[in-house]
């Protein structure tokens, strides 16, 4: 492979889902197998050029792309270990929701526009997660927002609309906040790259106060997406999307973006010792905890079912602003390998109630019983995905909460102990009454709407495959969770990266 | 030894690297697979024996994986598995007292693998990171994690203050299930403490007197409380909580005598298991004993090994406590005569509350014989199936009876001398006469004493309706209406809104003009 391959190899990973994306914008509505074949032909493309990168980050090469944008901040696009642990996420899983997205939409009206802000979306994602600097981070953090709004709309029912509204009312703002405080952190640092160890520890003296207020205004903005707790309001009532849409959102897309973005803001451009000097994590760690606690707490009232998945995400991801916030190695391998387990399992869940919903037209929990015995494969796989969250092993929950509590010990934080016990308790209080419905008790009354989808299976095998596909993901992460492939490996490698510079 | 820590979870391993864990784990294996043939025969009938064998299954690797495991992952895997697997047993029989012992069950495993993975976590990271537990025996334990470690097993171990579920979930289990989990899985928590906390260490030492106390207080405990219930399974169960208690004891004076009451702790984990599992297979099929001598023959063999007769197991495990409870160096407030008097008061006890389930079964017994008198005659299939089941118990019970020699050859224990036999017999004679003379006087507490409900059923479900509540609680945000307020102003304003506007252009445009010259 050239160099010249080398450097164009992160715009080209981008691209592989824009361009599929802006054709598909201008294809009619029959023209079905084309568009279909067009994304997959993304997906295919995206995924050979990240497994390329992958190798070639592995052996410790670095990719650089740059182009002139702003004075004295170019548009950089950078592939490392981190950016690229967020990359193979949003490909794989976006290969996974792309076929569960043509099952699902399958004779509803309006699928190029769907499937092209779909591509879009992932564009951004991975855009963001390639981004080189907080300004080019910032632009596609902009652009998911904006190609992210006509997916959570796409039903056009007052209700989702209403949904709409308050989640670009949110994120619009969020991003404003973001933008002032990536601003003041440009007019005191500039925007150099990103560093493990960060970059702001040379202005530290006499611009401490100015620093904090730039964190707390880039945490504001992150934490809107990332749903921290007084931000979160957006994400329950987002859960009117159609169901790959709320899938991506929870798992990949949105909700990650803004964790993966203070997972950036505190190693790469704080770093661990700014932060110690400034006093800053400690408040971003209570902040998390407490996120942690009500989300959990909320979820257990919830019984709709995309409802308390949608609260339970909130809980769950601020696992890893935790991690992040803990600032030792091994939670930071926790936070990050939670980064990867949170969205397999997320995605898992959401895949499995909108297989209910379809299928059967099931969408509160009480609605929920005998499901196990009509869908069988279906019910096995939220069933994993339930165990993983509250963190049993064998599952992937497991290695990110054992982690993550050992990072507690490390640290010397016990009380954080106390939080993972309660969440892991209220964990298992809002899944397991679930599970226990679905193959404990018989079903009483006749399912709300059923459909037959398949003649051969309990479901459309497209809506079948993919949950399945990221259930015995999740074991198998679990599992098998030293091996080289791993995400736990890769996090140990990140980590091992980040840690080194001093 | 297998390492698997390159393939699965850092750190993982299994193996049965000592004589200890291996005897330990042949034996659960051959009880398991013995129970296992057993309830291929009591399940055969049943409807949902799919389900049954998915769990039993289940239960049955997790309880294997734990005691071969080498680091904490593993166990702490194995213990989830069988703990999990352990709810489907429970509530098989799906009535309505079923699920609810079963709800108490799942509350109170969950509860203990939330601490145990505390626990745990704090050790590995006070170990250095490093996940096996051989490893660990040279690390200081903290009050924190021995206490989070000593809830969290014992609340699978079932000793008195943490025994909450045993009486419920034992008795609606079925029959076999019943029996490995009061025979073998109780025990994994014991495995556990064992396991994770360094008999040498200086803070357990320190707490030694403490459990000591707790194990009798359990072993009392069990006795009475079992001697309030009329049901059999019920009795068992709270027996099972009174011996728990006695292992709590050996497992205490292991930090006190060493190595010397290993022997003897494995003794009685196996004499427990089997006499246990036989009594609980039995009481699963009392009713077809009635008028039959030699079926309820095995019920005295195995109930009298229980009692410690001489030259049972019982017997041998018995007077091995008493010895190491005579040689441990106890602190001075703790009097040996005195504990060693308790332990015969103990005695007397456990044998009380066999008679007591004695007398229970022969009373089921004869309301089920009564009437089963005119129920059709049994096919021969099911002939042949209940053939088999007593068979498989007569093994069982012989085994129990076998079992002291070859114990005694293997771990070189001393047999019980023939003083020490008198004074075995002699708390199961006193034992009878208590019994005789309770059912002559007719002895009676007053009838509200009798066959309580348990005080947990009733907090879990209290804690149930907190986290699953009946109806939502409604509150309404204030709602802060700021169109109608906009609307009004809007009006007030829409007459003069001309002309003010564009007295407002002039100002702004005066303000200019004046501040450009």
């Amino acid at each position: 492979m050239s160099p010249f391959w080398q450097q164009y190899l992160p715009l080209a990973i981008i691209l592989s889902s824009l361009l599929p994306g802006l054709i598909i914008f201008t294809l009619k509505e029959t023209q079905v197998k084309l568009r279909i074949s067009l994304n997959l032909f993304g997906v295919g493309v995206k995924l050979l050029l990240v497994l390329l990168m992958w190798q070639a980050v592995k052996a410790g090469q670095q990719f650089y792309f740059s182009l002139p944008f702003l004075p004295g901040a170019d548009l950089v696009l950078q592939g490392e270990a981190l950016s690229l642990l967020f990359v193979v996420l949003s490909s794989v899983l976006w290969l996974a929701t792309t076929i569960y997205a043509i099952g699902y939409l399958e004779q509803s009206p309006l699928r190029s526009r769907f499937f092209g802000y779909f591509s879009l979306c992932v564009s951004a994602t991975v855009g963001l997660a390639l981004a080189g600097n907080l300004v080019t981070f910032l632009l596609f953090y902009e652009l998911l927002t904006l190609a992210t709004f006509p997916l959570v709309v796409h039903r056009g029912t007052p209700e989702s609309l209403a949904a709409g509204r308050r989640y670009l009312a949110y994120t619009l703002s969020g991003g404003v906040i973001l933008m002032l405080g990536v601003a003041l952190l440009h007019s005191l640092v500039q925007s150099p790259l990103f560093t493990p160890g960060g970059y702001v520890a040379a202005a530290i003296s006499g611009n401490e106060g100015l620093l904090m207020l730039a964190f707390a205004l880039m945490i504001t903005g992150l934490g809107v997406k990332a749903a921290l707790l007084p931000l979160h309001g957006w994400l329950p009532q987002a859960m009117v999307a159609p169901a790959p849409v709320s899938a991506l959102l929870h798992a990949v897309a949105v909700v990650k973006a803004g964790a993966f973005g203070i997972i950036r803001l505190v190693y790469d451009v704080f770093g661990v010792e700014s932060m110690q000097a400034l006093q800053l994590a400690q408040p971003l760690m209570l902040l998390a905890a407490v996120t942690i606690l009500y989300g959990s707490w909320r979820a257990l009232a919830q019984q709709d079912i995309k409802r308390r998945l949608a609260y339970s995400t909130i809980s769950q991801v601020s696992y890893i602003t935790l991690g992040v916030a803990m600032l030792g190695p091994l939670a930071a391998v926790g936070g990050l390998v939670h980064l990867v387990h949170q969205g397999v399992m997320k995605i898992t869940l959401f895949f499995c109630a909108g297989n209910f919903a379809e299928t059967l037209g099931i969408h509160k929990i009480r609605e929920l019983n005998g499901a196990g015995r009509r869908m069988p494969v279906t019910a096995m796989a939220f069933t994993l995905g339930a165990l993983g969250m509250i963190g049993i092993p064998p599952t992937a929950g497991f290695i990110s909460k054992w982690y993550l509590g050992l990072g507690v010990a490390e640290v010397g934080q016990n009380w954080l102990i106390l939080v993972f016990a309660l969440s892991g308790l209220l964990n298992a209080a809002y899944f397991l009454p679930v599970v226990y419905r679905m193959w404990f008790l018989p079903q009483t009354v006749p399912w709300p709407a059923e459909q037959r989808l398949s003649n051969r299976f309990e479901t459309h095998w497209m809506l079948l495959l993919p949950a399945t596909f990221t259930a015995i993901l999740l074991l198998l992460m679990g599992l098998f969770a030293s091996t080289e492939l791993s995400p736990l490996s890769w996090a140990q490698l990140i980590v091992e990266r980040e840690f080194r510079h001093d | 030894m297998i390492d698997l820590s390159n393939w699965l979870w850092p750190g993982a391993g299994l193996g049965l690297t000592d004589a200890f864990t291996r005897f330990w784990w042949y034996f659960s294996l051959v009880l398991w697979l013995f129970v296992g043939g057993f309830s291929l025969l009591s399940q055969w009938h049943d409807p949902r024996a799919r389900r049954y064998w998915l769990f039993f299954a289940l239960c049955f690797a997790g309880n294997m994986l734990l005691i071969a495991a080498l680091d904490a992952v593993s166990f702490y895997l194995g213990f989830s598995l069988m703990s999990l697997a352990a709810y489907g047993l429970v509530i098989h029989n799906n009535t309505a007292k079923a699920r609810r012992a079963g709800r108490l069950y799942l509350q109170l495993a969950l509860l203990g693998e939330i601490l145990l993975f505390s626990g745990l976590l704090l050790r590995a990271s006070a170990a250095g990171g490093r996940y096996d537990w051989l490893s660990w025996q040279a690390v200081p334990l903290e009050p924190l994690s021995l206490s989070l470690l000593l809830l969290g097993l014992g609340l699978k171990a079932g000793f008195w203050p943490l025994h909450w579920w045993l009486p419920q979930a034992h008795p609606v289990a079925p029959a076999p299930a019943s029996a490995l989990l009061s025979g073998v899985m109780i025990k994994a928590g014991l495995l556990g403490m064992l396991m994770f906390i360094p008999a040498t260490d200086t803070l357990m030492q320190q707490w030694t007197p403490l459990l000591l106390l707790t194990g009798l207080l359990s072993a009392f405990y069990g006795v009475l409380a079992g001697l309030l219930h009329s049901q059999p399974k019920v009795i068992l169960a709270y027996s099972s909580v009174s011996q728990m208690g006695y292992l709590l004891m050996l497992f205490a004076l292991l930090s006190l005598t060493g190595v010397a009451a290993l022997p003897v702790l494995l003794a009685y984990v196996v004499h427990h298991g089997m006499a246990k599992s036989s009594l609980f297979l039995y009481a699963g099929m009392a009713g077809e004993a009635a008028g039959r001598l030699w079926r309820q023959a095995l019920f005295w063999l195995a109930a009298l090994a229980m009692m410690a007769l001489p030259l049972s197991s019982g017997a041998l495990v018995k007077t091995g406590l008493k010895t190491q409870l005579a040689e441990a160096n106890l602190p001075a407030w703790l009097d040996v005569g005195v504990l060693s008097s308790l332990l015969t008061a103990g005695a007397v006890f456990t044998a009380l509350l066999l008679l007591h389930l004695a007398a229970q079964l022969r009373a089921v017994n004869n309301t089920q014989s009564s009437r089963t008198v005119k129920a059709p005659a049994v096919t021969k299939a099911s002939a042949n199936n209940r053939a088999g089941r007593w068979a498989l118990l007569t093994l069982l019970v012989c085994a129990l009876w076998v079992l002291p020699w070859f114990i005694v050859q293997h771990w070189q224990l001393p047999l019980p001398t023939l003083s020490q036999s008198g004074a075995l017999i002699a708390p199961v004679l006193f034992a009878v006469l208590l019994r005789w003379l309770w059912y002559k006087l007719g002895w009676q507490l007053p009838p509200y004493c009798y066959n309580r409900n348990a005080p947990a059923l009733y907090y879990s479900l209290k804690l149930k309706r907190l986290y699953q509540p009946v109806s939502q609680p409604q509150w309404h945000r204030p709602t802060i209406a700021l169109r109608p307020l906009e609307r009004r102003l809007n009006r007030v304003l829409n007459r003069p809104l001309v002309s003010s506007t564009a007295l407002l252009c002039c100002i702004l445009f005066l303000t200019i003009l004046l501040s450009g010259v």
